[in-house]
């Protein structure tokens, strides 16, 4: 039966490739198709309201809370709160889409309060709050604008159930010593326990927390009591303004760490002089004092031996006590009043952590991280030898069974390979080494703490995922000096943290708040025209080409091996310039150049990324910084650290770096 | 039965093992070791989201040159030498309609399975670079199943129906476009309905990846993430069912392919009622 006649194959086959192409053009008609339908339901019974920061107000560059409230009178339904935020540059089009979601259960009757702690950075465009249904439909929506919300003032958050206390702080000082005419400050109160985050990290915005005698800090929940402590040692202030009917008893992990044991009795005392910075009180003023007992830190005022005022630090962060009603009549028509009641709430020296330093300072030199996949070539071999062994057992198949067998025999190994040898090569190029890790120096002290970002990040089910500590926080970046958003990531479980993309997915931003000791000791002493840098080693890493760097002078302090100490000493004045004229690239690229010159061995990558790590640490990139411009620093270049997290088999770029602001003696 | 595997040997004969079978799959493994191999990347960087396309460039490549073939190899389209056509098992053959049908169908799809047999090894190289999970390629095969099983039946439709091969060319070809743009067109309905309807092959495929098109196909682009702030809270992963709306699919897919079965049956049963007049069958090639 001869019914076709054979057509021209060629012709055909280019057909098909035509066919083939011509639908992948049209299938980029699809991409218009992204935006998900979504519908904005009202649905009866439920209640859902928002609202940002501490009495609606926050710092700008900070974490920040989210209180959402959520009520329904309705039936119960599972659903999702969502809050969208946008990161990068608010002048560029290109910016970050936020989603912070959490699943919720919603049972009749409830009346929930949930707190999303989130960086807020961008302040130009609104966020929303979404309750979501698991289908996706949005059931409400909440569009809070930032612009009045955010403020560069220092906001004071008072514990107090009145809110009428220490409201003298808004008001604006003309003529007190240290304090300029425009300072302001917000004072924000907090009237109950629902008024105050779990984590710490919330109280970023908050420059002092003063606690009143009213507020019920017993019935505040463990975690809080936590949240509080941890901010304070993380570089907070907290201002117990003591007083008859301050109860610490039951909150035994704040009271600890008080600078004064108190005790239930209280007496009046009178009080006379306030301290040799400040005039004399006009007249000797009776206030009554709770009786009390230094335990650690510092009187900085005491009448008849009865601690009055007095300081403690814990960790970065300092802890005053009042142990009388500051606002009391009679001492708020001393002259001095306003700056001495603002420099208890802002006590000078004050180390200051933010996490948006991180970000902005030390966030790109993670990103311009590249890790290579494997190359071209070798997939082209495979694919190519595969080929030509399908082509070949076709060919064999149409003249001798045993064709197939081959075939089937080639699909194996190809298959075995694919797992055995791309598979375990793909799995190494998925994972990265990322390190950052920034130093602060408590004033106090020269030994360095730090905040690391540090750690592998490995791919699974297509996400990156970078394991980390509980406490450990990570957020997108924020406004990053390159205009794009950097980093990344994503989703928080209990252990670890996916870095994107993940579904949704994309560009994500990571910066992290762990804070860990790096056993390098710093030493700047300043001897009349003589400045001696010092840097002991104790870590387990040599450090290569140490640099000693400031606004108007660098320094090269050469190699130090573990446990060994590097010292360099030159004179204040060699290198003295103009200090405004001295840009951080100008410094940077003397940097690199100098270790270059010094140090054969290293390369030009390695150079670029010191001159990187100068820049970055030199650069102003915002008010809240822990390294301000020309902060003094010590970089120092390390070899990959054999310690974990690295590990053997991970395809690191081969720099890195420590950087530790040098604090003087 | 004999006849049943006549004619699966026959059309699985042709499909793969004939001069023109074989160049279709070296075609096939070529169009797909070039989607791998270009949508490898050459590097990441750790600061942007680089999500490595490969496997959503592999799975679109094998959709749409394997949605093609499953309209074409049953609709007798390739210029395959000897080709027995569907109704000629029947005028000439006399041979029953279920053991044509589904010899050919059969036939059709063991020859897809085939083609996606040979290229195992790539797709577990592009695995490898962007993996997903068991659950994501398990649905993955449930709709790729299902869309080919559909097109294997409107193909054996046109292989049946329509008398000149350049018309069946033209009929696949529109058939091929309409089922893509049209469900694009459906999906863009359905959504100023509020009832979305992910019926575009690329585009489940992509929700089913977790992915988004545009993302598969340009790169990523800045967007969204998920999930971020509550630390120490666990937010389950979104099931993959929760994207694609499987109901709806398996509705416009099954309707299409049970109307599909019931036309090319009718039109078997009409060539089957033709093959006994006299002069009946006339043959335009």
């Amino acid at each position: 039966m001869m019914i076709t006649t054979g057509g021209d194959g060629d012709v055909a086959t280019r057909r098909l490739f035509h066919i083939v192409l011509a639908v992948f053009g049209l299938s980029l008609l699809l991409i218009p198709l992204d935006p998900v339908y979504s519908s904005t339901v009202d649905v009866g019974g439920v209640g859902f309201e928002a609202r940002v920061g501490f009495s609606d107000r926050f710092r700008p560059g900070t974490w920040v809370p989210v209180w959402i409230h959520v009520t329904n009178a309705g039936i119960p339904f599972d659903a999702h709160i969502e809050v969208i935020t946008t990161a990068g540059n608010p002048y560029s089009s290109r910016q970050t889409r936020v989603v912070y979601r959490r699943p919720v259960r919603l049972p009749s009757g409830t009346r929930k309060q949930f707190t999303f702690n989130i960086p807020l950075t961008n302040t130009a465009v609104p966020i929303d709050v979404r309750l979501v249904e698991l289908n996706g439909n949005i059931l409400s929506n909440r569009r809070i604008s930032l612009r009045e919300s955010a403020i560069t003032s220092d906001i004071v958050l008072i514990l107090d159930t009145t809110g009428e206390k220490w409201t003298w702080l808004h008001e604006v000082v003309p003529t007190t010593r240290s304090f300029s005419p425009q300072t302001r400050v917000y004072v924000a109160h907090a009237r109950s326990e629902t008024d105050l985050p779990t984590e710490w990290v919330a109280y970023e915005s908050i420059r002092t927390v003063i606690l009143t005698p009213s507020f019920p800090i017993a019935s505040l929940a463990p975690e809080q009591i936590t949240a509080l402590v941890d901010w304070i040692k993380a570089g907070g202030h907290l201002l117990v303004a003591g007083g008859p009917g301050l109860d610490l008893v039951s909150v035994s992990e704040l009271a600890d760490r008080l600078p004064v044991a108190l005790s239930n009795a209280s007496r009046v005392v009178t009080l006379e002089e306030m301290g040799y910075n400040v005039p004399p009180l006009p007249a000797p003023t009776p206030v009554l004092a709770t009786l009390a007992r230094l335990v650690r830190g510092k009187v900085d005022l005491a009448v008849d031996d009865i601690p009055l005022i007095a300081h403690c630090y814990v960790g970065t962060g300092r802890i005053t006590y009042i142990g009388f009603d500051l606002g009391a009549a009679p001492l708020r028509t001393w002259e001095a009043f306003d700056y001495f009641s603002r420099s208890l709430v802002f006590p000078p020296r004050m180390v200051r952590r933010s996490t948006g330093s991180l970000e902005q300072q030390f966030l790109p030199l993670v990103s311009a991280q590249k890790v290579p996949y494997p190359r071209h070539l070798w997939l082209f071999i495979f694919f190519f030898a595969y080929g030509s062994a399908i082509a070949g057992s076709l060919r064999l198949g149409t003249k001798h069974p045993a064709g197939w067998l081959v075939l089937t025999a080639a699909i194996g190994v190809g298959t075995l390979f694919a797992q055995a040898v791309i598979n375990t090569q793909s799995k190494k190029a998925m994972k990265a080494y990322a390190e950052v890790r920034v130093s602060l120096v408590d004033p106090v002290s020269t030994e360095a703490s730090s905040a690391v970002f540090a750690g592998l990040v490995d791919m699974h089910g297509g996400d990156w995922v970078f394991s980390r500590d509980g406490d450990m926080h990570i957020a997108p970046a924020g406004q990053s000096v390159y205009g794009d958003p950097q980093l990344l990531v994503v989703e928080h479980t209990d252990a670890e943290s996916r870095l994107g993309p993940a579904p949704p997915r994309r560009q994500l931003a990571v910066t992290a708040q762990m804070l860990e000791e790096i056993p390098v000791r710093v030493t700047v002493t300043r001897d009349w025209q003589t400045i001696t840098v010092s840097l002991d080693n104790q870590t387990s890493w040599p450090l290569h080409s140490a640099f000693y760097v400031d606004r108007e002078r660098w320094a090269y302090l050469g190699q130090a091996g573990p446990g060994e100490q590097t010292e360099a000493s030159f004179p204040a004045y060699q290198y003295m310039v103009a200090s405004d004229s001295l840009s951080p690239k100008w410094l940077a690229n003397s940097v690199a150049s100098i270790a270059g010159r010094r140090n054969p061995r290293l390369d030009r990558r390695q150079l670029d990324g010191l001159a990187h790590v100068v820049h970055h640490a030199l650069t102003p990139v915002g008010q809240s910084l822990d390294l301000p411009w020309g902060s003094p620093i010590i970089v120092a270049m390390i070899e990959k650290p054999t310690q974990p997290p690295l590990l053997q088999d991970v395809w690191a770029t081969g720099y890195h770096y420590l950087v530790f602001p040098a604090g003087r003696d | 039965m004999r006849v049943f595997f006549a004619v699966l040997r026959r059309e699985l004969a042709d499909a793969v093992t004939s001069p023109f079978g074989q160049r279709l799959t070296i075609i096939h493994l070529a169009v797909s070791a070039s989607a791998v191999f270009l949508g490898w990347p050459i590097s990441y960087t750790l600061g942007r989201a680089n999500a490595a396309p490969t496997l959503a460039w592999w799975v679109y490549a094998e959709i749409v040159v394997l949605s093609y073939l499953a309209l074409a190899v049953p609709a007798n389209i390739f210029p395959i030498e000897d080709k027995i056509r569907t109704g000629d098992w029947i005028v000439y053959g006399e041979a029953p309609i279920w053991a044509v049908y589904l010899g050919k169908t059969l036939a059709s799809l063991l020859a897809l399975a085939f083609w996606l047999l040979t290229v195992i090894p790539i797709f577990f190289t592009a695995l490898a670079i962007s993996p997903i999970s068991i659950e994501q390629l398990q649905f993955l095969g449930l709709f790729v199943g299902l869309l080919l099983t559909t097109m294997v039946q409107l193909g054996t439709w046109i292989g049946v129906t329509v008398d000149s091969q350049t018309f069946r060319i033209v009929a696949v070809d529109v058939a091929f476009v309409a089922i893509m743009l049209g469900s694009i067109l459906l999906q863009s309905l359905s959504g100023s309905f509020h009832i979305p309807i992910y019926a575009q092959p690329l585009e489940v495929a992509a929700r089913i990846m977790n992915i988004t098109v545009r993302d598969a196909l340009v790169g990523s682009a800045a967007g969204t993430l998920v999930g971020l702030s509550v630390p120490l809270t666990t937010t389950p992963a979104a099931s993959v069912s929760d994207s694609v709306p499987w109901g709806p699919l398996i509705v416009i897919y099954g309707s299409l392919l049970v109307f599909f079965l019931a036309l090319s049956l009718l039109s078997l049963r009409q060539w089957r009622q033709n093959s006994g007049k006299e002069g009946a069958y006339f043959d335009p090639r």
